[in-house]
Protein backbone atom coordinates (compact mmCIF):
# COMPACT_ATOMS: atom_id res chain seq x y z
CA UNK A 1 0.00 0.00 0.00
CA UNK A 2 1.44 3.30 -0.68
CA UNK A 3 1.50 6.12 1.73
CA UNK A 4 0.85 9.58 -0.01
CA UNK A 5 2.75 11.08 2.95
CA UNK A 6 4.45 10.34 6.15
CA UNK A 7 1.72 9.48 8.59
CA UNK A 8 3.24 12.52 11.12
CA UNK A 9 2.02 15.31 8.11
CA UNK A 10 -1.40 13.49 7.77
CA UNK A 11 -4.37 15.56 9.03
CA UNK A 12 -6.79 13.55 11.16
CA UNK A 13 -9.53 12.81 8.24
CA UNK A 14 -6.42 11.03 5.89
CA UNK A 15 -5.18 9.58 8.57
CA UNK A 16 -8.66 8.00 9.23
CA UNK A 17 -8.90 7.18 5.44
CA UNK A 18 -5.52 5.30 5.48
CA UNK A 19 -6.16 3.29 8.32
CA UNK A 20 -9.35 2.59 6.76
CA UNK A 21 -7.57 1.56 3.50
CA UNK A 22 -4.60 0.00 5.55
CA UNK A 23 -7.40 -2.44 7.74
CA UNK A 24 -9.94 -3.26 4.75
CA UNK A 25 -9.12 -6.97 5.01
CA UNK A 26 -10.81 -7.02 8.88
CA UNK A 27 -13.76 -6.75 7.16
CA UNK A 28 -13.06 -10.64 6.26
CA UNK A 29 -11.50 -11.15 9.81
CA UNK A 30 -13.86 -13.27 12.35
CA UNK A 31 -11.57 -12.60 15.26
CA UNK A 32 -9.71 -15.67 15.22
CA UNK A 33 -6.47 -16.62 13.19
CA UNK A 34 -5.30 -20.52 13.64
CA UNK A 35 -6.75 -23.99 13.66
CA UNK A 36 -8.48 -25.16 16.83
CA UNK A 37 -7.83 -28.60 15.39
CA UNK A 38 -4.03 -28.24 15.29
CA UNK A 39 -4.00 -27.78 19.05
CA UNK A 40 -2.42 -30.84 21.10
CA UNK A 41 -0.10 -30.90 24.02
CA UNK A 42 2.52 -33.25 24.41
CA UNK A 43 0.75 -35.69 26.32
CA UNK A 44 0.74 -39.16 25.82
CA UNK A 45 -1.91 -40.67 24.60
CA UNK A 46 -3.91 -43.26 27.35
CA UNK A 47 -3.25 -47.05 26.95
CA UNK A 48 -4.75 -49.85 28.04
CA UNK A 49 -2.36 -51.14 30.73
CA UNK A 50 -0.64 -54.68 29.44
CA UNK A 51 -2.12 -57.58 31.12
CA UNK A 52 -0.67 -60.29 32.32
CA UNK A 53 -1.16 -63.80 31.32
CA UNK A 54 -2.21 -65.17 34.16
CA UNK A 55 -0.69 -69.09 34.29
CA UNK A 56 -3.16 -71.38 33.62
CA UNK A 57 -4.22 -73.62 36.24
CA UNK A 58 -3.10 -77.34 36.54
CA UNK A 59 -4.61 -79.57 38.55
CA UNK A 60 -3.18 -82.91 39.61
CA UNK B 1 22.39 -12.50 16.58
CA UNK B 2 23.05 -8.85 15.91
CA UNK B 3 21.79 -6.33 18.62
CA UNK B 4 19.90 -3.85 16.72
CA UNK B 5 17.72 -1.48 18.04
CA UNK B 6 14.37 -3.53 19.29
CA UNK B 7 10.89 -3.51 16.86
CA UNK B 8 9.01 -3.94 20.07
CA UNK B 9 7.03 -2.58 21.70
CA UNK B 10 5.33 -1.04 18.72
CA UNK B 11 2.76 1.82 19.65
CA UNK B 12 0.20 1.89 16.48
CA UNK B 13 -2.97 3.46 15.98
CA UNK B 14 -6.39 1.25 14.99
CA UNK B 15 -9.44 2.63 14.73
CA UNK B 16 -12.36 3.17 17.47
CA UNK B 17 -15.52 3.81 16.41
CA UNK B 18 -13.87 5.57 13.25
CA UNK B 19 -11.15 7.55 15.21
CA UNK B 20 -7.97 7.09 15.70
CA UNK B 21 -7.09 5.07 18.69
CA UNK B 22 -2.86 4.29 19.82
CA UNK B 23 -2.46 0.51 21.15
CA UNK B 24 0.56 -1.06 22.17
CA UNK B 25 1.81 -4.32 20.95
CA UNK B 26 4.53 -5.94 23.26
CA UNK B 27 5.73 -9.07 24.04
CA UNK B 28 3.47 -10.78 27.06
CA UNK B 29 4.22 -12.43 30.13
CA UNK B 30 2.88 -15.03 32.22
CA UNK B 31 0.84 -13.02 33.94
CA UNK B 32 -0.72 -11.39 30.65
CA UNK B 33 -1.39 -15.12 28.81
CA UNK B 34 -3.44 -16.47 32.09
CA UNK B 35 -5.20 -13.13 32.19
CA UNK B 36 -7.09 -14.26 29.22
CA UNK B 37 -8.37 -17.39 30.07
CA UNK B 38 -10.67 -14.87 32.18
CA UNK B 39 -12.37 -13.33 29.19
CA UNK B 40 -15.69 -13.60 28.80
CA UNK B 41 -18.40 -13.83 25.79
CA UNK B 42 -20.54 -10.31 26.62
CA UNK B 43 -24.03 -11.06 27.60
CA UNK B 44 -25.05 -8.05 24.66
CA UNK B 45 -24.28 -10.65 22.11
CA UNK B 46 -26.60 -13.34 24.12
CA UNK B 47 -29.50 -13.15 20.89
CA UNK B 48 -27.56 -12.56 17.87
CA UNK B 49 -26.17 -16.43 17.67
CA UNK B 50 -23.39 -15.42 14.73
CA UNK B 51 -21.58 -12.73 16.76
CA UNK B 52 -22.19 -14.80 19.87
CA UNK B 53 -20.38 -17.48 18.07
CA UNK B 54 -17.51 -14.88 17.35
CA UNK B 55 -16.85 -14.09 20.44
CA UNK B 56 -17.29 -17.65 21.54
CA UNK B 57 -14.26 -18.43 19.46
CA UNK B 58 -11.82 -15.72 20.29
CA UNK B 59 -12.49 -16.77 23.96
CA UNK B 60 -11.72 -20.38 23.40
CA UNK B 61 -8.52 -19.63 20.85
CA UNK B 62 -7.23 -17.32 23.75
CA UNK B 63 -7.69 -20.54 26.29
CA UNK B 64 -6.05 -23.00 23.90
CA UNK B 65 -3.12 -20.65 23.48
CA UNK B 66 -2.88 -20.40 27.01
CA UNK B 67 -2.67 -24.06 27.58
CA UNK B 68 -0.17 -24.11 24.95
CA UNK B 69 1.93 -21.97 26.57
CA UNK B 70 1.96 -23.55 29.81
CA UNK B 71 3.47 -26.34 28.19
CA UNK B 72 6.01 -24.41 26.53
CA UNK B 73 6.33 -22.41 30.04
CA UNK B 74 7.18 -25.51 31.68
CA UNK B 75 9.59 -27.19 29.63
CA UNK B 76 11.72 -23.99 29.56
CA UNK B 77 10.85 -23.00 25.71
CA UNK B 78 8.46 -19.67 26.50
CA UNK B 79 10.30 -16.64 25.67
CA UNK B 80 8.81 -13.69 27.98
CA UNK B 81 10.64 -10.98 25.81
CA UNK B 82 12.31 -10.60 22.41
CA UNK B 83 16.15 -10.94 24.18
CA UNK B 84 15.03 -13.74 26.26
CA UNK B 85 13.86 -15.42 22.59
CA UNK B 86 17.27 -14.43 21.19
CA UNK B 87 18.94 -15.82 23.69
CA UNK B 88 17.56 -19.18 23.61
CA UNK B 89 18.12 -19.26 19.76
CA UNK B 90 21.62 -18.07 20.63
CA UNK B 91 21.98 -21.05 22.91
CA UNK B 92 20.27 -23.72 20.36
CA UNK B 93 20.07 -22.19 16.99
CA UNK B 94 17.70 -25.08 16.20
CA UNK B 95 15.45 -25.28 19.10
CA UNK B 96 12.09 -24.83 18.97
CA UNK B 97 10.42 -21.65 21.13
CA UNK B 98 7.13 -19.79 21.38
CA UNK B 99 5.97 -16.48 22.67
CA UNK B 100 3.34 -14.42 23.47
CA UNK B 101 2.09 -11.02 21.80
CA UNK B 102 0.06 -8.71 23.72
CA UNK B 103 -1.93 -5.89 21.94
CA UNK B 104 -2.55 -3.42 25.25
CA UNK B 105 -4.42 0.40 25.76
CA UNK B 106 -4.85 2.69 28.35
CA UNK B 107 -8.46 2.75 27.11
CA UNK B 108 -9.62 -0.99 27.21
CA UNK B 109 -9.61 -2.86 30.73
CA UNK B 110 -8.06 -6.38 29.51
CA UNK B 111 -5.79 -6.71 26.36
CA UNK B 112 -7.51 -6.47 23.20
CA UNK B 113 -6.25 -9.55 21.41
CA UNK B 114 -2.84 -11.63 21.46
CA UNK B 115 -0.92 -14.28 19.47
CA UNK B 116 1.09 -17.36 20.29
CA UNK B 117 3.81 -17.20 17.47
CA UNK B 118 6.39 -20.51 17.30
CA UNK B 119 9.79 -19.81 16.31
CA UNK B 120 10.32 -23.14 14.17
CA UNK B 121 13.98 -25.35 14.17
CA UNK B 122 14.04 -24.04 11.15
CA UNK B 123 13.84 -20.36 11.75
CA UNK B 124 10.51 -19.57 10.69
CA UNK B 125 7.67 -17.67 12.61
CA UNK B 126 4.93 -19.92 12.74
CA UNK B 127 1.52 -18.36 14.07
CA UNK B 128 -0.61 -20.82 15.91
CA UNK B 129 -3.38 -19.01 17.00
CA UNK B 130 -4.21 -15.07 16.91
CA UNK B 131 -7.25 -13.52 18.52
CA UNK B 132 -8.96 -10.64 19.21
CA UNK B 133 -10.96 -9.58 22.74
CA UNK B 134 -14.69 -11.47 22.66
CA UNK B 135 -15.80 -7.62 22.55
CA UNK B 136 -14.12 -6.82 19.62
CA UNK B 137 -14.38 -10.34 17.92
CA UNK B 138 -18.40 -10.25 18.97
CA UNK B 139 -18.30 -6.00 17.84
CA UNK B 140 -19.90 -5.15 21.19
CA UNK B 141 -16.82 -2.15 20.91
CA UNK B 142 -16.22 -0.88 17.36
CA UNK B 143 -12.32 -1.47 17.11
CA UNK B 144 -10.83 -2.36 13.62
CA UNK B 145 -6.81 -3.20 13.13
CA UNK B 146 -5.76 -5.65 15.99
CA UNK B 147 -5.77 -8.70 14.43
CA UNK B 148 -3.45 -6.90 11.31
CA UNK B 149 -1.79 -4.83 13.69
CA UNK B 150 -0.32 -8.49 15.08
CA UNK B 151 0.38 -9.59 12.13
CA UNK B 152 2.24 -6.80 10.96
CA UNK B 153 4.11 -7.03 13.86
CA UNK B 154 5.10 -10.72 13.80
CA UNK B 155 6.43 -9.21 10.55
CA UNK B 156 8.35 -6.74 12.17
CA UNK B 157 9.67 -9.58 14.41
CA UNK B 158 10.64 -11.39 11.64
CA UNK B 159 12.37 -8.96 10.14
CA UNK B 160 14.63 -8.53 12.91
CA UNK B 161 15.33 -12.05 13.40
CA UNK B 162 16.03 -12.50 10.10
CA UNK B 163 13.44 -15.47 9.68
CA UNK B 164 12.83 -15.90 5.53
CA UNK B 165 9.20 -17.61 6.29
CA UNK B 166 5.90 -16.28 8.73
CA UNK B 167 3.41 -19.04 7.84
CA UNK B 168 0.22 -20.83 9.44
CA UNK B 169 -2.58 -22.38 8.75
CA UNK B 170 -6.14 -21.32 6.97
CA UNK B 171 -9.18 -22.36 7.87
CA UNK B 172 -12.48 -22.30 5.77
CA UNK B 173 -13.37 -18.74 7.74
CA UNK B 174 -9.09 -17.48 7.76
CA UNK B 175 -8.96 -18.29 3.99
CA UNK B 176 -10.62 -15.03 3.08
CA UNK B 177 -8.84 -12.80 5.49
CA UNK B 178 -5.55 -13.92 4.17
CA UNK B 179 -6.77 -13.82 0.67
CA UNK B 180 -7.84 -10.13 1.10
CA UNK B 181 -4.57 -9.49 2.86
CA UNK B 182 -2.20 -10.81 0.93
CA UNK B 183 -3.99 -10.58 -2.69
CA UNK B 184 -3.80 -13.96 -3.69
CA UNK B 185 -5.43 -17.12 -3.80
CA UNK B 186 -5.29 -19.06 -0.21
CA UNK B 187 -5.89 -22.62 0.53
CA UNK B 188 -5.07 -24.38 3.73
CA UNK B 189 -1.89 -22.80 4.52
CA UNK B 190 -0.17 -19.53 3.81
CA UNK B 191 3.49 -17.96 4.15
CA UNK B 192 4.76 -15.11 3.59
CA UNK B 193 8.38 -14.32 1.61
CA UNK B 194 10.96 -12.05 2.84
CA UNK B 195 9.55 -9.71 0.79
CA UNK B 196 6.51 -9.72 1.74
CA UNK B 197 7.64 -10.01 5.28
CA UNK B 198 9.06 -6.64 4.79
CA UNK B 199 6.46 -5.21 3.72
CA UNK B 200 3.98 -5.65 6.47
CA UNK B 201 6.89 -4.70 8.47
CA UNK B 202 7.18 -1.10 6.76
CA UNK B 203 3.64 -0.91 7.37
CA UNK B 204 3.90 -1.13 11.19
CA UNK B 205 7.04 0.56 11.29
CA UNK B 206 5.39 4.18 9.70
CA UNK B 207 2.83 4.18 12.36
CA UNK B 208 5.10 3.32 14.82
CA UNK B 209 4.94 5.76 17.78
CA UNK B 210 7.30 3.96 20.10
CA UNK B 211 10.51 4.40 17.73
Amino acid sequence: MKTPKPRSEMTKEELVAHLKEMYAAEDYFTGVLGNRNSFFIAKPLRRKKAVAKRAAKTTA
Amino acid sequence: MPSTPSSIPITFDVLRSEETAPVTLDFADNTDVISTTRWRVPRDLDNDTALRTRAADAREFAMLAAKRWRHYRDTDSAARSLPDLQRMIATDPHGEYCFHLKVTADWFPTSLGGAMIRRTWCHHLMIDFLFVHPRISGRVENVKGVGIGILQGVCSLARELRCKRVWGEATRDSAPFYQRQLKRVVEDSFDLNTAEIATFANQIAEGNQSA
